[in-house]
């Protein structure tokens, strides 16, 4: 066995001064680590208090990375290994790595496409695919996002750069869409002008850029309409919730009727209507 | 603090533990009641604009209706000193006249523009703003070229008045005087004027009611920039007013040169 060992060279790494350089390089690679992760956590902090939450992970991640790299150089020299061979001898491994991580790779050069390009930043509410939420972090695999119902959801970074997506809080405003139908029987005009009045007496809605009163078309049961209003993005679900709220008020109190789907029996021109009978217990 | 001027609603109040203060400042009604730790600050408010109605009741009987919100500050022990001040909004006011308006060429005119002041609740020792609601909530409106580049504002009609006399006094209300200067040989009309109300603080004299420092906007010889500056405080019998409340932000009484669609908006 020890022959064997010999004849591989392995033991030579067994050698007690070997294994001091080796626990040496260990040292090295736990400091830079953690030194790192400081360096990292209070930069972060630091930056927090005048920057935006974005430039403040960006920057981060990258003063972890090179501390992180910086260690790692010097625990390869600690052993001996020199690093420009290494990397030359690299050039080898990276066909074999290339294939064998084809998908990290995707993920990371999206990532530092998504740094660059920034579509959206910490903190946005974005819509990617079926996931809406709030933007945790935009690391160098993935995007962690914050669901409105608190779930953690881990997007890699080559996804969120192939499909669309939807920022939810770039412009400072947004638009709440109403889509309502109203009976064929009533007075548009007279609907318009409570609708406008709802949107009035909302002080969440805003007064520029005006409410939008579009005819939609003639539905099955009613006449379509959609009635849009703007609001702050803050306060986009209280004006959603209200606006909804007192168009309904608005149109129980002035007789409006919101029709419901109904269907009209025709048993044809020529027969007679279709007899009822009505019993009473 | 020493108040020559007779406070309607605002100023300093004493109450004794386990008291309650009531005040109504036109559309907005507030309660307050002092306890060994803890104070209790309930409020409401009616959406008529134009209230005139004025109570002060220091202390009251008065209940506090189960429709008002209400909300408690903690303290290690609450001093009898309460202070009620005006402060004007918190974001810049857009004001449209309810009549189109527009000022002719070469003309210098004054409009008086009267905006819903906010309510502060100063508490403990030293006093601090603890509680703040504005006494009438104005609408939220944009102010800005689209829907991408612009502010967040709030919305206000105005009868722009031009005559002091007609200018009504009312209790939860500032009045800013707006002096426009129009220079080159155009009218201008005037759809939206935006009132940079953070940064004017609030005056006062006998009888006349909250004041405004004064607002001078001038337009420019090229007529897409307008030059605003915030005057001084208006006078009353050659006197200057007694300043209430200092303005939200600081360092804005200088000249400002900003685009003149930041400022004004004219009809297409």
């Amino acid at each position: 066995m020890e022959e064997w060992l010999r004849d591989m060279g392995l033991l030579t790494w067994l050698e007690p001064h070997r294994i001091k350089l080796g626990l040496q390089a260990f040292a090295l690679l736990i400091v830079g680590w953690v030194l790192g992760k400081t360096l990292s956590v209070g930069l972060r902090r630091l930056l927090l208090r005048t920057q935006r939450a974005q430039t403040a992970m960006v920057v981060s991640r990258m003063v972890f990375y090179l501390v992180v790299f910086v260690a790692v150089s010097g625990a390869l020299s600690v052993l001996g290994l020199q690093l420009g061979v290494l990397l030359g001898a690299a050039g080898v491994l990276t066909v074999a790595l290339g294939f064998a991580s084809q998908t990290s790779a995707s993920n990371l050069i999206s990532g530092l496409f998504l740094l660059a390009e920034q579509p959206f930043v910490v903190g946005d509410l974005i819509r990617v695919g079926e996931v809406t939420g709030e933007v945790l972090s935009v690391d160098l695999l993935s995007v962690k996002i914050r669901t409105f119902d608190n779930l953690y959801v881990r997007v890699p970074n080559e996804e969120v750069i192939k499909t669309h997506i939807t920022n939810l809080t770039h412009f400072p405003i947004r638009r709440v869409d109403v889509h309502l139908s109203v009976a064929y029987k009533e007075d548009l005009e007279r609907v318009r002008r409570l609708l406008i009045a709802v949107a009035d007496r909302e002080p969440l809605c805003l007064v520029e850029p005006g409410p939008l009163f579009l005819m939609q078309g003639f539905g099955e049961s009613g006449i379509e309409l959609q009635f849009s209003v703007w609001g702050r993005r803050e306060s986009y679900i209280d004006l959603r919730n209200a606006i909804h709220q007192h168009i309904k008020e608005a149109f129980d109190r002035e007789g409006v009727e919101i029709p419901f789907p109904h269907r009209t029996l025709y048993a044809g021109a020529e027969t007679r209507p279709i007899p009822v009978r009505v019993e009473r217990s | 603090m020493a108040d020559p001027v007779p406070a309607p609603w605002w100023g300093d109040f004493a109450l004794s533990v386990d008291t309650r203060a009531y005040w109504r400042i036109g559309s907005f009604e507030l309660w307050l009641e002092r306890r060994a730790r803890d104070w209790m600050v309930a409020w409401r408010r009616e959406e008529a604009a134009l209230s005139e109605a004025l109570a002060v009741e220091v202390p009251t009987e008065r209940e506090v209706p189960a429709d008002a919100f209400q909300e408690r500050v903690g303290f290690r022990q609450t001093e009898a000193q309460v202070r009620l001040m005006p402060a004007m909004a918190d974001r810049p006011v857009v004001v449209s006249p309810e009549v189109p308006f527009s000022v002719g060429e070469g003309e210098e005119v004054t409009i008086y523009v009267s905006t819903p002041v906010w309510v502060q609740v100063h508490l403990g020792k030293p006093l601090r703003v603890d509680f703040e609601e504005p006494s009438y909530r104005l609408s939220d409106t944009w102010f800005g070229p689209s829907t991408r580049e612009g502010t967040v504002c709030y919305a206000a009609r105005t009868a722009a008045r031009l005559n002091l006399e007609n200018v009504p006094v009312r209790p939860n209300r500032a009045i800013t005087a707006v002096r426009v200067r129009n220079r080159p040989r155009s009218p201008l009309p005037l759809e939206h004027l935006l009132l940079p109300m953070p940064s004017l603080g609030v005056y006062a004299a006998p009888g006349v009611g909250l004041w405004t420092a004064t607002i001078l906007m001038e337009r420019g010889a090229e007529g897409d920039e307008a030059r605003v500056r915030i005057g001084k405080a208006p006078l009353r019998e050659g006197k200057a007013m007694q300043r209430l409340t200092s303005p939200r932000e600081a360092g804005e009484r200088s000249v400002l040169l900003r685009t003149f669609g930041g400022i004004f908006r004219r009809k297409e």
